[in-house]
């Protein structure tokens, strides 16, 4: 009598247990869930960002080019890069692209300053 | 009587002030035109010097065929080539097209009526009415446009063919390029300037390789000197494979140094050239020519 009542009580415990393990378990499994979740609109939000930010570099670079194209000074390696940057962006590599688009804007801006020299400066070249 | 005398008086010295107003005015244009005439008289001459200075043993007017004045062994072989010359079917297509009329009845012989006795040696010129230099090759194409005609492309092809047969033409004439005006001396001056400014991520002027280290080697070629390089146009080039203007040697010129190259026969190719003209001056017109 008594060990069947025992028993009982140990089946009661036992079921008890299994309960709150459930419960732990299905609330550990949500925590992860929505960690998951928020981890991945953050790194959805990151690689964004960075698409954006190799975007405005390519936007920067065509604007550059432009400029020094209108002065007559455009270098030829130049559009090649932004060509090549707008592939790598085209292709999901905006780390490339980001890179390729920088190397445009630098010689776009030093295609501009070749032109400022020799307007300044073409003078003291002539043999006249 | 007194006030007519005076009116008189009035009349006279108005008159006379405006007369030494033109005057005044018309010597100062005449000195503005002779100090500018003067500046572009003193640039060839020191462009001549320069090239007697750096090649003392070989006459001016040599310079007339490019690097093979300067190279001895390249002038053998350049002559050798001149027998069968690659741009004769060029001159001949040329005259055939030139010959050519337009759907209204005219033909290039209406644009250009002296051109069997030789007009090549007048070009470039600037013309004081729309205020540009005009080439060559973009009279031909006005020709067209007037006569209600597609242009041809720039470059190569019919164009440059039509060119040669000009210049074949005007061959034995020396170079006769006028400066007319204050607007001629500005487009002279825009050509001057890019002459020597540098371009290109190598950051080399045209000054550079054709003036200051002409006759150098650059890799396996030999640099040519500037002076003459208009005589000769149009040119065949070898590692073209086919006759070219003037324009198309300044675009592979600035594509050589990694400059993005400028649109042919627009106005600042228009300007170089009328300066490297004139730097030729009085040189003969050999045209067209074959170049490696």
């Amino acid at each position: 009598m008594i060990k069947n009542k025992l028993n009982e009580i140990v089946s009661h415990k036992t079921k008890l247990l299994v309960l709150i393990l459930a419960i732990l378990s299905l609330s550990a499994c949500e925590k992860t869930e929505s960690e998951t979740s928020a981890n991945d609109s953050a790194s959805t939000e990151k690689v964004e960002q960075i698409t954006s930010e190799s975007s405005n570099l390519i936007a920067e670079a065509n604007k550059q080019s432009a400029k020094a194209k209108e002065v007559g000074f455009e270098w030829s390696t130049t559009q090649k890069l932004i060509d090549q940057a707008q592939q790598a962006e085209e292709a999901g590599d905006t780390k490339l692209a980001s890179e390729l688009a920088n190397k445009a804007i630098k010689e776009s801006k030093n295609s501009l300053a070749q032109a400022k020299y020799a307007d300044e400066h073409w003078q003291d070249h002539t043999i006249n | 009587m007194n006030l007519i005398k005076t009116n008189k008086f009035h009349w006279l010295a108005g008159i006379a002030t405006l007369l030494l107003s033109v005057s005044v005015h018309s010597q100062n244009n005449e000195n503005k035109q002779s100090s500018f005439q003067e500046n572009v008289k003193e640039d060839i001459q020191e462009f001549r010097d320069f090239y007697s200075k750096k090649f003392s043993n070989i006459d001016i007017n040599e310079f007339k065929d490019g690097v093979y004045a300067i190279d001895a062994k390249s002038r053998e072989q350049w002559l050798e080539i001149e027998e069968f010359a690659p741009y004769e079917i060029s001159v001949e297509e040329g005259e055939e097209a030139f010959g050519e009329t337009f759907a209204n009845g005219k033909s290039y012989i209406d644009c250009f009526p002296k051109v069997e006795d030789g007009i090549r040696q007048n070009y470039p010129y600037f013309n004081t009415e729309t205020n540009q230099v005009i080439t060559v090759e973009l009279a031909i194409n006005q020709c067209r446009k007037t006569n209600n005609e597609k242009p041809l492309a720039f470059g190569n092809g019919t164009l440059a063919d039509i060119s040669a047969y000009i210049s074949f033409a005007s061959r034995g004439q020396l170079l006769d390029i006028k400066l007319p005006n204050e607007k001629a001396y500005d487009a002279y001056m825009a050509g001057k300037k890019f002459f020597y400014s540098k371009r290109g991520q190598l950051n080399f002027a045209c000054a550079d390789c054709h003036l200051q280290i002409a006759g150098s080697m650059l890799r396996a070629d030999l640099l040519s000197p500037a002076l003459g390089h208009p005589t000769a146009m149009p040119v065949y080039r070898s590692n073209w494979g086919e006759l070219g203007t003037l324009h198309t040697r300044y675009a592979e010129c600035n594509k050589n140094v990694r400059a993005q190259p400028l649109e042919l026969q627009g106005e600042d190719y228009r300007n170089l050239e009328y300066f490297q003209t004139m730097m030729s001056q009085g040189m003969e017109v050999n045209g067209p020519s074959s170049r490696k």
